[in-house]
């Protein structure tokens, strides 16, 4: 489903050129869990933004479902993402002037969805979700636990076929981590795509391959066989 | 999609009350101020509208010079030029006495002819449009004039007696017709605010005013086809009256009925007043979009999350833009409805101020600028932002250490924004107070004679045959010191003569003078020096048949050294000797040079008496009171009407008092919306630097020093401002003032007071909240950061 080869990731400002990600070549094969690993700085969510169509790479070359989309432009990346690609965020990042049940809508009312298709499928993954009973209320009047519930359900109303997560669980007691790790491992075991970054050896787990990023290097690709705990 | 984005604008509405409040008051505000001017400026452009023939109709003139021609010019230009379709005359005479059922009502008429209602279109409550006016003896009334003289009663067929100066006695018409009251936007005003309420046919004035070509006392309007071009009936005409009266030099011009009251001859301005306010009103719009502008792009950071999380999942840079779009028009009819009520509340005030009737028509295109404006301010105010806030790049918020953007551009372009709103706030100051010490100099300006409890009563017939008892009666008064009389209103140039000759007059010098038929000693009731010789005396008996007394000026121009002596002839085709020079003092409005003039005495008592008084220990009402009581003692039949000679003289101002109040109100507001605005900034951009002002504290900063660096930036804005306004203001003033004969200097001390304002106000409105984020507590705020 993904495919990178030698990408390259630079950030210039006026006096300093950082190289954030240094010839990574990663292969991500469709309903695939990946855990991304690494200390901090070391370029996770430099790969998270380019493999999420956020960004361009500076060089190298990245295909997605084939089709070599490193050069896109935000328009077509944005046609890209919004079809096929759901995000998941360490702090949640929902609108805190809509509901839960707006929020969940929103990426349906971008994708152009009629309002009785919409109304269906915010319905039915908010069920899934059991958050059926706050669809009124506004982020900030909701647990850390039930933000990401919502988050997770507005990446996954659109049904894309990769999700993208960006340390889930970061800001979640270990219950509620749990609950979200079950959640994704639910979803991989539908058939999605997952590609989440992580600190926690334990979430990483879940996943079926981990690769190790140091100073934006690869430095290792474990499958799940092979982990060493 | 629509909904949702209203729905978000409405919470946001309600999350960030001081954003809120700014932006609705500062467009509200704004918005009923301009909605306010352009009314007025639409009431002004109204002026004549209400005539079917209104752009075929024109006045005729002598070329920027006089609208007064000669009595038989209308008949004759009808007669020769068939290019003229209809032609008619307005004699405008002053205030005559209408006797019914031996109670007198003083009102204004005019003599017209039947063509007069043919060419305008006054609507007719009762009569027939075609005879109005053909019998001499008809008379055509408004419905006030009808209703103040009969009450209920149907005046059509009743007789009344009229008296006034040219009907030689008291006469007797039959009502044929009642007109609407005539609108109050129509340039048919008179002195000031008076208008005709009564007309009846030319042909009963004096002979010699219908057929003499040399005196020019009557108004003159043509209508012409439609499709006629008005430059070639001006060359046709141009000579006419050159060729029945040769001295006369000035070509003949017609002016469109628009311009008559738009472009006042007379001085006065209006159309620079339109332009002035229509540009006014369009830079409060501005101001109070950069408001909105300004307050938009420094709460990005508030913004971006949104931003970014909506661009993640999929929103494109178009569905944003047309959110914020959708979100500043959301703002823009809300101000627009309260806009809409401040502009009904305060319209009745306007109104009071303007002697004006001017109303919402909510059914014609008033309406159409209700829907559209909002729109239009909507989309200027959002569209910057828009774009500004939907090209965020949504990138950082994934590192979890988003905190807003700060681009450079945008601060240069908030900046640039801010100077312009202060340069145009000090511009209004430095012009509002231009026109404030303009009028004050109005005010002070020696007139050349007493205005001061000076009373003038109109006379009529009784009274003006009974004039010398009832001045011996009321000299007898104390108080009253002097009185005499004459046929004008010292203070309006009603008629001119020319063709006169005169001893030593330079070889084809011609000039035309203002004159005056007075009665003796007005020099004294008005305090008016003599440079030379007398004024009209009765001591000696040739003043009343060959006495002039001409004024500095007329001297000056004719070229007299010493003119006392010297002869005037061809003056009432007789001759006259010059007895007196008097000093200059204004017969016009200050915006007039002063112009030669002349008076000779008039044995028939004129129809203005004037009093020179002296309260004293006695209060004004009382004095007026007796005076009233002297007069109703002799002639029981008319009604005591006066006016001081200072109010009168006031309305000749009323242009500038009202440029003056809407500039100062335009100021007013200008400066409030830019105020506000300013707190917004304030509050957003203190609330930005609240760790930098920590940091700063932590490392030893005072309080002070944090409060003078937050104001360093603000301080070197409104600097930026006053050099930019300074100048401009400089022009708009100077050009302004052209349009008076005495006007003041301008002064660099305006200007410098102007800029103290700017920056005291714009401290004051930043020093709270500057002061607060100085004072805060470094702990708590880096905790928070």
């Amino acid at each position: 489903m993904i495919e990178t080869k030698n990408l390259k990731k630079i950030y210039t400002t006026e006096e300093v050129e950082t190289t954030a990600l240094n010839n990574v070549n990663l292969k991500v094969k469709e309903g695939e869990f990946i855990a991304i690993m690494g200390p901090s700085g070391c370029g996770k969510s430099t790969l998270l933004n380019i493999l999420g169509l956020l960004d361009n790479p500076s060089e190298g070359e990245f295909f997605f479902n084939g089709e070599e989309v490193g050069g896109y432009s935000e328009k077509q990346r944005t046609n890209l993402r919004k079809s096929n690609i759901g995000f998941i965020f360490q702090s949640f990042n929902l609108i805190d002037e809509l509901t839960v049940y707006e929020n969940i809508e929103l990426p349906l009312l971008y994708q152009k969805v009629s309002p009785a298709e919409r109304k269906t499928k915010v319905k039915a993954v908010m069920e899934k979700l059991n958050i059926l009973p706050r669809k009124n209320h506004f982020p900030q009047q909701l647990s850390g636990g039930q933000q990401q519930r919502v988050a997770v359900a507005r990446a996954i109303v659109t049904k894309p076929k990769m999700i993208l997560a960006d340390e889930p669980t970061g800001n979640l007691d270990s219950e509620n981590g749990d609950e979200v790790m079950d959640l994704l491992t639910q979803l991989h075991e539908e058939g999605t795509t997952i590609i989440m970054v992580t600190h926690s050896p334990s979430n990483a787990e879940c996943a079926q391959r981990i690769i190790n990023l140091f100073d934006g290097h690869i430095i290792t690709e474990n499958k799940k066989e092979e982990f060493h705990l | 999609m629509r909904m949702i984005n209203i729905q978000t604008a409405f919470r946001d509405m309600k999350k960030n009350k001081l954003f809120t409040f700014i932006n609705i008051s500062g467009l509200a505000i704004g918005m009923a101020c301009a909605m306010l001017i352009l009314l007025w400026v639409n009431f002004e452009l109204s002026h004549d509208d209400f005539h079917i023939n209104k752009k075929n109709i024109y006045k005729v003139s002598y070329k920027n010079e006089s609208y007064y021609g000669p009595g038989p010019l209308s008949a004759y230009l009808k007669k020769e030029f068939p290019e003229i379709k209809e032609a008619t005359q307005f004699l405008h005479r002053g205030s005559c006495k209408l006797t019914q059922n031996n109670i007198g009502h003083f009102s204004e008429g005019a003599f017209v002819d039947q063509s007069f209602f043919d060419i305008f279109s006054f609507p007719l409550i009762k009569g027939n449009h075609k005879t109005l006016l053909t019998d001499p003896n008809s008379i055509v009334i408004t419905q006030q004039l009808a209703k103040r003289i009969f009450g209920t009663d149907d005046p059509i067929g009743k007789v009344i007696l009229i008296d006034d100066g040219y009907l030689k006695k008291t006469q007797s018409m039959t009502i044929t017709g009642i007109m609407k009251d005539i609108p109050v936007n129509t340039h048919f005003k008179i002195t000031g605010i008076n208008k005709f309420q009564f007309l009846i046919p030319f042909k009963r004035i004096d002979k010699w005013v219908q057929t003499n070509w040399k005196v020019n006392m009557v108004q003159n309007y043509v209508l012409l086809p439609a499709g006629i071009d008005k430059k070639i009936v001006d060359q046709k005409i141009a000579g006419v009256v050159t060729k029945h009266n040769p001295e006369v030099k000035t070509d003949l011009s017609l002016v469109p009925l628009k311009n008559c009251y738009l472009y006042n001859i007379d001085g006065g301005g209006r159309f620079q007043n339109i332009y002035l306010f229509t540009f006014t009103a369009l830079f409060i719009l501005m101001i109070a979009c950069i408001n909105y502008i300004n307050l938009s792009t420094v709460r990005s950071e508030k913004w971006s999350k949104q931003i970014a999380v909506k661009k993640i999942l999929g929103a494109s840079k178009k569905n944003l833009i047309k959110q914020f779009l959708i979100e500043s028009v959301f703002f823009s009819y809300i101000s627009m409805i309260l806009a809409v009520i401040l502009t009904i509340v305060l319209l009745p005030t306007l109104n009071n101020l303007f002697k004006s009737n001017i109303q919402i028509q909510y059914f014609s295109f008033h309406l159409i600028i209700l829907i559209l404006l909002p729109l239009i301010i909507g989309f200027l105010a959002g569209i910057y932002p828009a774009f500004i806030l939907a090209s965020t790049k949504p990138l950082k918020i994934l590192g979890n250490n988003f905190r807003g953007h700060k681009s450079k551009g945008g601060e240069f372009f908030r900046n640039g924004l801010i100077i312009f709103q202060f340069a145009l706030s000090i511009i209004m100051v430095i012009f509002g107070s231009i026109i404030y010490l303009q009028n004050q100099h109005f005010n002070k300006q020696n007139l050349g004679y007493k205005k001061e409890n000076l009373l003038v009563v109109k006379m009529k017939g009784d009274l003006r045959n009974s004039f010398n008892i009832v001045k011996e009666e009321i000299l007898k008064i104390r108080g009253v010191n002097r009185v005499s009389y004459s046929n004008n209103p010292i203070t309006h140039r009603y008629w001119t003569v020319n063709n006169l000759k005169w001893d030593n007059q330079p070889e084809g010098q011609e000039m035309s003078f203002g004159m005056d038929m007075v009665g003796y000693d007005l020099d004294k009731v008005m305090g008016i020096k003599m440079l030379e010789g007398r004024f009209l005396s009765k001591n000696f008996s040739t003043d009343a048949t060959k006495g002039v007394v001409i004024n500095e000026e007329a001297a000056k121009r004719m070229n007299l050294i010493h003119p006392v002596g010297k002869t005037i002839r061809n003056l009432q085709r007789r001759n006259f000797e010059i007895i007196g020079v008097m000093k200059n003092f204004h017969t016009e409005s200050l915006h007039q040079k002063i112009k030669p003039h002349l008076y000779i005495y008039s044995n028939k008592v004129g129809h203005y008496m004037y009093l020179s008084l002296n309260p004293g220990n006695t209060s004004m009402s009382e004095l007026l009171s007796k005076i009233g009581k002297k007069i109703k003692a002799v002639v029981p039949t008319d009604p005591f009407s006066y006016y001081f000679l200072d109010s009168a003289l006031n309305r000749l101002y009323d242009s500038e008092k009202i440029t003056g109040i809407l500039i100062n109100f335009s100021t007013l507001i200008t400066l409030l919306i830019s105020c506000l605005g300013l707190i917004g900034l304030a509050f957003y951009t203190t609330g930005q630097r609240v760790k930098e002002i920590s940091i700063r504290k932590v490392l030893g900063g005072s309080v002070m020093g944090i409060v003078l660096y937050l104001t360093k930036n603000i301080v070197k804005l409104v600097l930026i401002a006053n050099i930019v306004a300074w100048p401009i203001a400089w022009m708009l003033a100077n050009n302004w003032l052209q349009n008076y004969a005495y006007k003041i200097n301008l002064g660099f001390s305006t200007f410098l007071m102007a800029g103290i304002f700017s920056f005291s106000i714009a401290l004051i409105t930043v020093s709270y909240q500057t002061i607060k984020a100085a004072n805060i507590n470094p702990v708590e705020c880096l905790k928070r950061v």
